[in-house]
């Protein structure tokens, strides 16, 4: 029994000494949060669980240097509902207080984009749109579609196709992204050879697939998530539809299956910070990782470099704000990054095809 | 273009086919729409997967994920299922469990396994086998193969077996089954082993097709009960056409108006035929 006391009271002071410890640090270093609204659950699960490990990735590499503030970073799950990711931004706002706030894909990035010029809190999102960046509160770290879209289109003239088929997940940002294409294609002169769409539950294109044989396009642009492109990829393959495939991005998550193709890209991804990531996460890299990771560091050096006025005791976030946008050489995995004044972090376009295995650049 | 259709019918069919087998087994004997169905398929894709992962070769995988899948519905149905049914709960308190066993597993195979997309062998070189007209994947081909003699397996085991014919019993009218002494328990428990060897094959080939991924099994599930259902819940033959049917519907709509037909045709051929012939397809024959 007294052994057991002991034991008992031992554990209690350990616990009492932590508490005492963080409440140090919490004296010396003022606290900012930043909270991200994800889909930590659900179909899309696998890309929010990604982002998550690439903020809590970047991170953990600025506590490395010195940094004049503790950062705490919150994460909620939306399941990619815009109806959770409400609930979600409301809670960091009127509960957790957090200073910026990330989000990830169109929709989701959208409401937040909305929320952040109300409540006047940085929103960092990494969406394939060209609204998401827009106001004096967001930020938006992902070639915008405009972008990609040219790239391509000159890529396709270039190359002599005519007739271009599109098929996108019906998912906000791919649809965005598809309309764009189209819209593009037609004013230069191109014959859209189809237009088709699946749900993000599909599972089976193979009827599809022959529909899409039957209209003998010159090439396919194809957008859509891991699973759909990877089953997509396979079953194009197993029916023998060869024609040119393009994507945005998502061809590296399986490059066996679209040796040969190519896709679009943000310039110049780091080849280093992938298998830091790999290294430390144990997971494979996706689009958006390296943005959200230089997008948390964004965040976290405006605040760095921001200046206290009035007796705060943290700068205010139109000060941060200031710091980013004045930091036009902002040195991040993905490139050298500055912002316009449409609140996009300007990555331009480049194209890579898979060359045994690996993404080799064609042009930029 | 047809030609097409009709050998894509049968394979997704064949696919679907072996849920809704298993559906209509399980529910012959324990009436009530259990959700975890879904769940013991996956169960034996994700096996296969670990196994693969550690280089077990690949007969000892098959036959330890069909292991695992008949294990983990039997051990539902004595330590969940059979309990709540011998304290008189309805088929609705039990359907309201199989959903919290299917949440509670999908969350474990999400820690165990991630939310990532994961195939069974190389995605990048299937094996094809070339019938002239076309060529069509080994996996889709077994998967075609194996529904159709399983569906011949399991006729033959309920009509021409002791066994069957209890089970048969026991559909028939559990009450008078329990009556004359059958042991609906243990019936029960035997058809769960059995439709658990059932989905873990679904489950197996499922990945080696198109893959895993924890969120699979409703979809897998849904198909099987409506291709049931269309076909007449009461018979096995019923099952296994409906699920054939369901899958022509689902491709004929997706080749004439477009792919995101495919679940409304599913889900409106579901309703008409509840509402307009609830008894499916194949009406069972009535005793006279």
């Amino acid at each position: 029994m007294k052994k057991f006391l002991l034991s008992v009271c031992m554990v209690l002071s350990l616990t009492a000494c932590d508490e005492k410890k963080e409440t140090a640090n919490a004296d010396t270093k003022p606290v900012i949060k930043i909270g991200a609204t994800l889909p930590l659950t659900g179909d899309l699960a696998y890309a929010g669980q990604n982002m998550k490990a690439a903020m809590e990735l970047s991170l953990k590499d600025l506590q490395k240097t010195n940094l004049k503030y503790d950062y705490k970073l919150v994460f909620e799950d939306d399941g990619y509902e815009l109806k959770k990711a409400q609930q979600n931004l409301n809670r960091f706002n009127d509960i957790e207080k957090v200073r910026a706030v990330m989000t990830f894909w169109g929709n989701i990035g959208t409401l937040a984009s909305n929320f952040a010029e109300q409540k006047h809190i940085i929103h960092m999102a990494c969406a394939l749109s060209d609204v998401v960046g827009k106001g004096k509160y967001n930020f938006n770290h992902a070639t915008t579609p405009k972008e990609h879209a040219s790239t391509l289109v000159r890529y396709y003239k270039e190359h002599g196709y005519k007739r271009i088929g599109l098929f996108n997940a019906v998912l906000a940002e791919c649809v965005e992204f598809g309309e764009t294409l189209k819209n593009m294609l037609l004013d230069e002169g191109f014959e859209i050879a189809f237009d088709m769409q699946a749900l993000p539950s599909t599972r089976d294109f193979k009827v599809d697939i022959l529909k899409m044989k039957e209209t003998n396009p010159d090439a396919v642009f194809v957008e859509m998530p891991s699973p759909m492109i990877e089953i997509f990829g396979k079953q194009v393959k197993e029916m023998a539809f060869n024609v040119p495939l393009t994507n945005i991005n998502t061809f590296p998550s399986a490059p066996e299956l679209f040796e040969g193709h190519i896709y679009l890209t943000e310039k110049e991804g780091n080849q280093d910070f992938y298998e830091h990531f790999e290294e430390n996460t144990q997971l494979r890299p996706m689009p958006c990782t390296a943005n959200v990771y230089d997008g948390l560091k964004m965040i976290v050096e405006g605040f760095e470099k921001a200046e206290i006025k009035n007796d705060n005791q943290l700068p205010q976030n139109e000060d941060v704000i200031d710091v980013m946008l004045n930091n036009q050489n902002f040195e991040g995995v993905v490139s050298i990054l500055g912002i316009d004044e449409e609140g996009n972090i300007n990555s331009a376009s480049v194209i890579k095809r898979i060359i045994d295995g690996k993404p080799v650049t064609v042009e930029k | 273009m047809l030609l097409h259709l009709l050998i894509n019918t049968l394979i997704v069919g064949s696919g679907y086919a072996l849920v809704a087998m298993a559906f209509r087994l399980m529910n012959s004997v324990s009436p009530f729409f259990n959700m975890t169905i879904g769940a013991i398929a996956v169960l034996g894709g994700y096996v296969a997967y670990a196994l693969l992962g550690a280089g077990v070769p690949l007969y000892l995988v098959v036959i330890l994920a069909l292991l695992a899948s008949a294990l983990f519905s039997g051990l539902l149905e004595i330590g969940i299922y059979t309990p709540m049914r011998n304290h008189g709960a309805s088929p609705m308190v039990l359907m309201v469990a199989s959903l919290g066993v299917y949440t509670i597993f999908e969350s474990v195979i999400h820690l165990i396994f991630g939310s990532q997309y994961q195939t069974l062998g190389n995605i990048g070189s299937t094996k094809m086998i070339d019938f002239g007209v076309m060529e069509i994947p080994l996996v889709q081909v077994l998967m075609v193969i194996i529904s159709f003699i399983i569906w011949g397996f399991l006729n033959y085991f309920l009509h021409h077996t002791f066994m069957g014919k209890k089970i048969r019993a026991v559909n028939d009218s559990s009450t008078l089954a329990d009556i004359i002494g059958l042991k609906n328990n243990q019936i029960i428990l035997i058809v769960s082993v059995l439709t658990g060897f059932v989905l873990g094959i679904d489950g197996v080939l499922v990945g080696y097709d198109t893959g895993l991924e924890p969120t699979m099994g409703f979809n897998l599930l849904f198909k099987g009960m409506i291709g049931a259902i269309i076909g007449g819940i009461a018979t096995l033959n019923g099952a296994f056409f409906g699920a054939l049917f369901l899958a022509f519907a689902e491709n004929v709509g997706v080749a004439l108006f477009a792919s995101e037909w495919r679940d409304l045709i599913a889900f409106v051929i579901f309703i008409a035929f509840l509402s307009l012939r609830p008894q499916g397809i194949f009406q069972k024959k009535e005793m006279k």
